[in-house]
């Protein structure tokens, strides 16, 4: 595998080329099982093709099973590697167990622990609310537990149930309860006030941090900065066009080797891009400028305005210095007020 | 005329008609291979995408016999759906004969009986061919016997086809000749034809398909229509090939076209009788009826501003379909729009299809009822007819309400007369007949209200007999019924649209049903939804949807982006398709669906 995705590197050359590139973000699955060496040699195959002068985050997901001190250490030193994420989730242990999660609550404090030991300065953790017990105090002492680290950065994410997964086919059986919507609305706002008090900001929906502490690489997503995604599954967006690699690694191995195309592309439309950007920027405490909304066509901007309108009277958005951004009760309705905006 | 043959062809959806039919245009060369679409006859898309024939057509073969004689085959194709029942009897009444075609592994079912039966009061000719002998699941013996029971046949007598390799083609086509009996008639005597068939062509205007009895006719002459009793020029007559080909004069006993400049279908129907103006027959075709709509439903636009367009879009699709009949309606809930009559379900479907696609108008179809017959107690005598809700006069002052009965024809296997007994008991129908055709098939005679077929009967019908039962029905009369109207309430606010007549006995049930229903249906809003279901302010029944609290992705990452993009696209796309009513927002099918109980 790592050999075709420091193929596919090469194969996109002049296309990463174009770009200066500003982050780097090891994800989607679980980075953490490759070595320091194995680290190195792809970020050497990078370098040897873009300048990474201007680079300003390089981030590693993790899995708190998969690390150690020595290796936290080599990563520090001898890669590119400067900020973490750690998937902790809960420290909860019954939750983990129900998520299928290979360490336990205290596992998960250590590997924070080694995490500050090793050096690394930039750190964020997730953590998972809204799991089918409602109880609010198990959340409550997650928070706690996490701000007990001088943790930069803090994604909490409400639990969704995704068709076909093991969650979800027990929920089918009846083994586990629906989480319920109430309760996890009540997390949810306990989050904020939360972590408020403890000098966090809540600068996207699902994503907090200590002042000035933004994740560089998600904050681009959001403002339609153009990356580039390598590796099976993996998104790039240039700006106009999205394209998206074949998901199966097996077949993203086969394509590789044999030369053929191992991804499709999507053209944005205008209606594509406007929608994009209400989804991505109303998600964020900078909100989306509503003078933006006058380079698209006519139609989609009668729907803007219809939508703006519709929205402030429901209380679900407010205009601050410009930026029209979710309140407190539109955040937590955001996908049903972002809809409203849509253009289709 | 000894060298014309006219035939029809009986056979259920699925049977393999249409390919048969192919494989004959094919093989007298009526039709290229090359030409060939799969199914040419089914010339709507629609038709074609749903393997049935809505609308009949005609079309002329020229056959070499073994003879040696060139003969002229006109091949009448029939409606293949309960629905446009009457249109098949005119087909068969313009033949002298019939090929009944069964599938082998299927067997006969209702609905080929009973136009079976209508060819034989007809005194046609049937030739009976056993098609998809070719399948491994070909049940042969079993089905020649049930043949030979209907028909009293002999085996020799039964042609064994495959319409798929072609097996079986020239021994129909031979078989034509021998059996079928040339039309009679007098082509000196005056013109009289039979309307079997019309098709719109937006070029030409209305073209009538017609078969003659006696005399000719000729382009230029003038025309009259005995029902409608409007005269017409002949601009164009001719024979129906793959496309029109015009003739100069067409005798007694052949089936053509006229083209006479009409725009609208409504001015030809089918089982009228075309003469001359002058000089005309003294005796129309027998068993003209005047089609009347079985089932009405309201027709609304998603959005009020769209009722012109929605008028525009009607008269043109009542332009080559004169069994849709319209006049405006208003709802409280709805606005501005249209109560339609269909001829059945599937026509009914089948219009809300071709509205969105060929005029691209989504619609709004509300719960759909039967036309009943009210009568005030100050004059028991004077019916007045309902066919919305909404017009059912006060209980207090009605004597007694009068809904239409049909007569059904059930035919399954033994093993699932239980559960189709329950079935239609449960539908309020009574039994009045019951045969065994052979060891393995019964049929069931039944009389039912045609309000309790309208919805899942046969949805219900098909799984009780793991789709072993075909259904055919025909109108029978009308019978006092205790009918109640049930009202819907959103948030207490009764939505006109959705009032359903039911009988008393089921009403309390059918009202916890809805509102069951309705609850899946609705999506969720920001408040609380009250659903209930009352009969006058009586209320039965009631459900509640929950407020919608929390509603937002947690990621939305590269990858994410466009996914979710596309989700809330999709729940927009759904939402637009909506209809507010009140402060709640109900989905375009809620109206149809709501009373499709089954669970």
């Amino acid at each position: 595998m790592l050999q075709a995705i420091n193929r596919e590197i090469e194969l996109r050359a002049s296309e990463i080329q174009k770009y200066t590139i500003e982050t780097i973000y090891f994800g989607g699955g679980t980075p953490s099982v490759l070595t320091v060496d194995e680290m190195h040699s792809l970020i050497s195959t990078l370098g040897g093709t873009v300048s990474l002068d201007q680079v300003v985050e390089v981030t590693m997901e993790c899995n708190p099973d998969d690390l150690n001190p020595d290796y936290l250490q080599a990563l520090l030193n001898e890669t590119m590697v400067d900020r973490i994420s750690i998937g902790i989730q809960s420290f909860h242990d019954p939750h983990l167990k129900m998520m299928n999660r290979a360490h336990n609550g205290a596992e998960a404090g250590q590997s924070l622990e080694q995490i500050f030991n090793a050096g690394f300065e930039k750190v964020t953790a997730d953590l998972i609310f809204g799991l089918p017990d409602n109880d609010l105090s198990i959340w409550q002492s997650n928070l706690a537990r996490l701000v007990e680290f001088p943790v930069s950065h803090i994604s909490c994410y409400g639990l969704t149930i995704e068709p076909n997964t093991a969650l979800k086919h027990v929920i089918d059986k009846g083994l586990i309860d629906m989480p319920d919507e109430s309760a996890a609305r009540d997390q949810f706002y306990m989050t904020q006030e939360f972590l408020a008090s403890k000098g966090y900001e809540q600068y996207e929906i699902s994503n907090f941090c200590l002042p000035g502490q933004y994740a560089v690489h998600n904050t681009n997503y959001w403002k339609q900065v153009p990356y580039i995604g390598i590796g099976p599954s993996a998104h790039s967006y240039n700006g106009r066009e999205r394209r998206f690699n074949v998901a199966n690694n097996s077949q993203y191995l086969s394509a590789i080797n044999r030369g053929i195309d191992f991804w499709e592309t999507e053209l944005l439309s205008e209606s594509d891009r406007y929608n994009e950007w209400i989804l991505t920027g109303l998600r964020t405490k900078w909100g989306i400028d509503g003078s933006d909304a006058q380079q698209y066509s006519l139609n989609i901007r009668e729907e803007f305005d219809d939508a703006v309108k519709k929205s402030i009277h429901a209380g679900w958005i407010e205009e601050s210095d410009g930026a029209l951004c979710l309140t407190k009760s539109g955040k937590v309705l955001a996908d049903y007020v972002i809809s409203s905006f849509f253009y289709v | 005329m000894e060298k014309i043959r006219n035939f029809c062809v009986i056979a259920h959806i699925d049977h393999g008609k249409s390919t048969l039919s192919d494989r004959l245009l094919e093989y007298t060369n009526t039709i290229a291979q090359r030409e060939m679409k799969d199914q040419a006859l089914d010339s709507m898309d629609l038709e074609r995408e749903r393997g049935i024939t809505i609308k009949s057509h005609a079309i002329q073969m020229r056959y070499e016999h073994t003879d040696g004689e060139i003969y002229t085959f006109n091949m009448i194709d029939t409606p293949g759906h309960v629905d446009f029942s009457y249109e098949v009897s005119r087909s068969i009444a313009a033949c002298e004969g019939a090929l009944l075609l069964v599938d082998a592994s299927q067997g006969i079912q209702a609905q080929t009986i009973s136009n079976l039966y209508l060819a034989l009061e007809h005194d046609l000719e049937i030739i009976p061919v056993l098609n998809k002998v070719d399948m491994d699941s070909a049940m042969i013996e079993e089905v020649s016997d049930e043949i030979i029971e209907l028909l009293g046949c002999a085996q020799e007598d039964i042609l064994l086809a495959s319409g798929k390799t072609g097996l079986g083609i020239e021994n129909i086509l031979k078989e034509i000749v021998d059996k079928v009996p040339a039309p009679k008639g007098d082509p000196d005597a005056p013109l009289q034809a039979l309307i079997f068939d019309s098709v719109f062509n937006p070029f030409r205007g209305v073209i009538a398909y017609y078969r003659i009895f006696n005399g000719s006719i000729k382009k230029g002459d003038l025309i009259r229509f005995v029902h409608t009793n409007n005269a017409y020029t002949a601009d164009e007559v001719g024979v129906l090939q793959m496309d029109t080909i015009p003739h100069k004069q067409l005798f007694a006993g052949n089936v053509g076209y006229v083209i006479t400049g009409i725009k609208e279908s409504k001015e030809i129907k089918v089982g009228d009788t075309i003469t001359h103006h002058e000089n005309p027959s003294k005796l129309a075709v027998k068993g003209f009826e005047d089609v009347k709509p079985m089932v009405f439903a309201g027709i609304f636009p998603i959005d009020n501003d769209d009722f012109e367009d929605l008028r525009d879009s009607l008269e043109k699709l009542q332009l080559n379909d004169a069994s849709l009949v319209f006049e405006p309606e208003s709802s409280a809930a709805l606005g501005f729009g249209f109560r339609c009559g269909f001829l059945g379900m599937l026509h009914l479907e089948i219009i809300q299809e071709r509205l969105s696609r060929e005029f691209n108008q989504e619609v709004i179809t509300t719960v759909p009822n039967v036309s009943y017959v009210a009568y005030l107690t100050k004059d028991p005598s004077d019916g007045l007819v309902i066919n919305t809700p909404n017009d059912l006069p006060d209980p207090s002052k009605l004597d007694r309400v009068e809904e239409p009965y049909i007569q059904a024809q059930i035919i399954t296997k033994p093993d699932y007369i239980g559960g189709i007994m329950n079935l239609c008991l449960d539908k309020r129908g009574h039994l009045t007949k019951q045969v065994y055709l052979s060891q393995g098939r019964v049929e069931m005679t039944y009389e039912l209200p045609l309000a309790e077929i309208v919805f899942d009967f046969y949805d219900r019908l098909k799984s009780i007999s793991r789709g072993y039962a075909s259904f055919d029905y025909a109108p029978l009369n009308y019978r006092a019924s205790d009918l109640v109207r049930i009202d819907i309430r959103l948030n207490g606010e009764i939505v006109d649209a959705l009032s359903a007549l039911v009988h008393r006995d089921k009403a309390e049930y059918i009202g916890r049903k809805i509102c069951k229903k309705l609850k899946e249906l609705l999506p969720r809003q920001q408040f609380v939804i009250a659903i209930q279901a009352s009969i006058g302010a009586k209320i039965i029944a009631r459900e509640t949807i929950s407020a919608l609290r929390k509603d937002v992705t947690a990621k939305c990452y590269g990858g994410d982006i466009s996914r979710k993009r596309k989700l809330l696209e999709k729940q927009k796309k759904g939402k637009k398709k909506m209809r507010q009513i009140g402060n709640v927002e109900v989905p375009q099918k809620a109206f149809l669906e709501v009373l499709k109980l089954q669970d």
